[in-house]
């Protein structure tokens, strides 16, 4: 996540306007990386290029299969506020599924999950509970251990 | 992890594997941590270490012109703008295999047609599209806004051997030296207009108006007395500024055109005449 302190305060007052502070903070005992399952929760709203596009801010999300190709890869975001062009050049910047593969082979982590979630940001939480409690139950259909939340 | 990069680079600079490996090597390994929840910080001296420092440059030298006021003039702005643009967009897509425009529902082949569609609307507020687009107007203005800027920026970021361009070079480049950018002002000045006339008729009051539409204090006022005398608003579009405000959507068309940053710039157009694009 960028720095509080580098956000320009425009944005920063954007963000405090949609967000509100969690009533608890748990904390749950993760498995040894070595042997942790891993998926990728992105809120670029990135999807497969055939699937349905990002248009509101309902909370929704997309399954992005393990075994995609960039060039399979849309991003459909509302907001113009981030920088899209790195994305553009490389999708690893905020969607590495090729170096989770390649931690997986040099046994850094157990393995990577069949199955990788897209949010779309900027939503207000509470319309993404539904979606957020769907992919975690996804998640444990696929035995993921862990989820690497990259916000974008 | 709190990381130094900017807005749409968490895992750090593209074409960086290096980099973007031990950043998500370090997010990783918090979970090891003995107690939570924790954030960290990323190394600082990483991005002075292996960042390149040399300015970027657009690879494409267009001529700065006065943006013209008549759609079909420039319409053949915008399109000489992507003519110039082109090569440099499918050396692109060679070399990367994929590109990010075609949200809209068509593909770059159409890049000339989504251009005149903006300028109709800039201009004369025009609503009428052609068939085969994904959705209508004016969110669509939404998804052609963002393939006409992803086509300028593919092309922006191909040029072989340039360093890549930072976030601000990016935007300064196209909002501030581009006709295409000059448009993208154009098109939010129109859609903020039919809020704005939404809310006025919503009767709230100024302070609400201008925090509702992001706006900059007391803007209301003056921004109301033109819109009142000579509004140039169409009512299809006005009818779907209402809309967005009954389904109670929190970000309105108007906020998807020019970022935040963006915004109050405009008027630094001529101050960018004499740099790089020129």
């Amino acid at each position: 996540m960028v720095r509080w302190a580098d956000i320009p305060e425009s944005l920063q007052n954007n963000f405090k306007k949609r967000t509100s502070p969690f009533d608890s903070t748990p904390w749950v005992e993760a498995p040894r990386l070595a042997d942790a399952r891993i998926a990728i929760i992105t809120t670029a709203a990135i999807h497969r290029i055939d699937d349905r596009p990002f248009t509101g801010h309902e909370g929704d999300y997309r399954v992005i299969p393990g075994d995609i190709d960039n060039s399979e890869l849309a991003m459909t975001h509302s907001s113009v506020n981030f920088d899209r062009s790195a994305y553009q050049q490389d999708v690893n910047v905020c969607f590495p599924l090729k170096h989770m593969r390649a931690l997986m082979d040099a046994g850094e982590i157990g393995s990577v999950a069949n199955w990788h979630y897209s949010f779309m940001g900027s939503t207000n939480p509470t319309r993404m509970e539904t979606g957020a409690k769907e992919v975690s139950k996804l998640l444990l259909g696929d035995n993921v251990d862990l989820a690497l939340l990259i916000p974008v | 992890m709190w990381v130094p990069f900017p807005f749409g680079r968490p895992l750090g600079p593209p074409d960086h594997p290096k980099i973007q490996l031990d950043v998500l090597r370090r997010t990783l390994a918090l979970v090891d941590e003995p107690s939570g929840p924790t954030i960290q910080d990323y190394l600082d001296e990483l991005e002075g270490a292996q960042m390149e420092e040399t300015a970027w440059s657009c690879p494409v030298t267009f001529p700065f012109a006065v943006t013209e006021t008549e759609s079909s003039a420039l319409t053949a702005q915008l399109q000489q703008e992507a003519l110039l643009l082109k090569p440099w967009f499918s050396e692109g897509l060679r070399k990367r295999g994929r590109t990010s425009v075609g949200t809209s529902g068509k593909d770059v082949d159409s890049i000339d047609e989504m251009l005149g569609i903006l300028a109709r609307f800039a201009v004369d507020g025009e609503m009428e599209i052609p068939d085969g687009y994904a959705h209508p107007m004016p969110q669509l203005l939404r998804y052609i806004t963002d393939d006409v800027r992803d086509f300028y920026n593919e092309a922006a970021i191909s040029k072989p051997g340039v360093v890549f361009p930072s976030p601000t070079d990016l935007l300064e480049w196209f909002f501030l030296t581009t006709v295409a950018g000059d448009v993208f002002y154009q098109i939010r000045d129109r859609l903020r207009a039919s809020d704005m006339l939404v809310l006025m008729a919503k009767g709230l009051d100024n302070e609400d108006i201008d925090s509702r539409l992001s706006l900059l204090k007391g803007t209301t006022s003056s921004l109301s007395e033109g819109l009142l005398r000579q509004p140039r608003i169409g009512h299809d579009l006005i009818r779907k500024s209402a809309e967005v405000f009954q389904a109670d959507q929190p970000n309105r068309l108007s906020w998807t055109i020019v970022p935040i940053v963006m915004r109050d710039r405009h008027n630094e157009r001529s101050d960018f005449k004499d740099k790089g694009t020129v």
